[in-house]
């Protein structure tokens, strides 16, 4: 038989499993989002896709990071609202006649029967082209989702447009807005420029993962466009919904799930709703029609700690996206 | 004996300990799949009976992705034939776009 001491030391040990586990987890988190630094500047790159030229611009954005996992919900909220323009199906609030076309054992997606009423309006696919090989001839092509931030912008994920496995910048994309199966509700656009980090293009640091992408016509007068905002605070437990087009299911159908924001990351929003490939790009957006983040990736659950996740809407993002968001705004009206 | 079954009981959750940090820190999966196409940063596969969903997939290949042939010999990503069958172990992160980008991938092993 043991000792006393013996059974203390191993429930010690056995207890010290149960909540270690938990801090390793939170550890983890932490490890991926620490930094010493208090401020950043920005690199973006621009490629221009009717001269074909790029450009490099710096970004002073003064920006203080956090050193953990958030978990406080006290700070600074900047948003700007979303803009539904008015017709027959949309009264400026968030719709709730979604039809649940199918419900596959617990995965919670619905479809989007009527994909121009708002918010979903202002989301689109996007079909995309890529030279893999660099020899001129398109030999790859991909969908994602985008969704409308302004008259003619879009934003989507950074590896959606660029792809180091893919030979670098996409050489075509068009912006299907609203699509819903074989139905194009409205025109399609293409792109004038798209803007990514250099630490995408360089590391495809997942942190960067977003494109800002200039269409080429006024999409959001006809389909609307989604508010942003980013908040100094922890976002956990945000209800927020993700729709996009995923690929298991009709091509080209409009698909939506809620659920919430499990862990707010200085660059980085985990969440539990569910996603397949094909919504990558897809906002991440509260009831108001506020977007908080942009879908990029899923995860196979070990240990069951890992969530799907996107990029978080920072300060620097959010800015950007306001710079390029007034752009438009004095381009069309 | 006690010493024994000490050990034992001691053993195991420190054990199991490590085995849960090192999956948390170095987190593994994997899914085999046919070779479409190859160049020097990336490999197009398509994925049928595997861990993750059926389709086709983009795997990057970094620096540090370990290539073996089917003898356990280093290759280079353009020595793999298309057709082949591989097996793929990465950090289970996947990028949602259509098709899906296998993220972080450790090692590239052929094994048809």
């Amino acid at each position: 038989m043991l000792s006393s001491l013996a059974k203390k030391m191993y429930c010690l040990f056995v207890l010290s499993l149960i909540f270690g586990y938990p801090m390793l987890s939170t550890i983890s988190a932490q490890s991926l989002d620490s930094s010493d630094s208090e401020s950043e500047t920005y690199t973006v790159l621009t490629k221009n896709f009717v001269t074909g030229e790029e450009s490099i611009e710096e970004h002073g954005y003064e920006y203080t990071r956090q050193t953990s996992e958030q978990t406080s919900r006290e700070g600074e909220v900047i948003t700007t609202p979303a803009y539904f323009p008015e017709d027959e199906a949309n009264d400026n609030s968030i719709d709730e006649g979604i039809s649940i076309d199918s419900i596959i054992g617990t995965d919670e997606r619905t479809q989007v029967a009527t994909t121009t009423s708002s918010p979903y309006s202002t989301i689109g696919q996007i079909y995309a082209t890529w030279d893999q090989n660099g020899d001129g001839v398109n030999d790859a092509s991909s969908t994602c989702t985008g969704f409308m931030e302004g008259p003619d912008l879009m934003v989507k994920a950074g590896h959606c447009v660029f792809g180091i496995s893919l030979g670098g910048w996409i050489t075509s994309l068009t912006y299907y807005p609203a699509r819903n199966g074989t139905t194009y509700p409205y025109t399609s656009a293409g792109i004038l420029e798209i803007s990514i980090s250099s630490e995408w293009s360089q590391y495809e640091n997942e942190n960067y993962d977003w494109a800002l992408v200039v269409l080429d016509r006024n999409v959001g007068g006809d389909t609307g466009w989604l508010g942003k905002g980013w908040s100094t605070g922890s976002l956990n437990g945000y209800e927020i919904s993700v729709t996009g087009y995923p690929g298991d299911k009709t091509e080209g159908t409009m698909w939506t799930a809620e659920g919430e924001i499990t862990s707010t990351l200085t660059y980085r929003l985990k969440h539990d709703v569910d996603t397949y490939s094909g919504q990558s790009g897809a906002p991440m957006y509260s009831d108001e029609g506020i977007v908080w983040g942009i879908h990029t990736k899923g995860t196979i659950p070990i240990l069951l700690i890992f969530k799907n996740s996107g990029t978080r809407i920072n300060e620097s993002l959010y800015n950007m996206m306001q710079e390029k968001y007034l752009d438009g705004i004095e381009k069309y009206y | 004996m006690k010493k024994k079954a000490l050990y034992i009981l001691i053993g195991i959750p420190i054990v199991a300990s490590v085995i849960i940090a090192s999956l948390i820190f170095w987190p593994r999966a994997t899914t085999i799949g046919t070779v479409l196409s190859v160049s020097d940063v990336g490999v197009i596969i398509e994925v049928t009976d595997s861990q993750i969903a059926d389709g086709q997939y983009v795997v990057t290949i970094d620096q540090n992705t370990v290539i073996l042939d089917s003898r356990s010999k280093h290759i280079e990503s353009s020595q793999i034939p298309i057709g082949s069958k591989i097996k793929v172990v990465y950090s289970g992160q996947i990028l949602e776009s259509n098709p899906a980008i296998i993220r972080t991938c450790y090692k590239i092993i052929i094994i048809e």
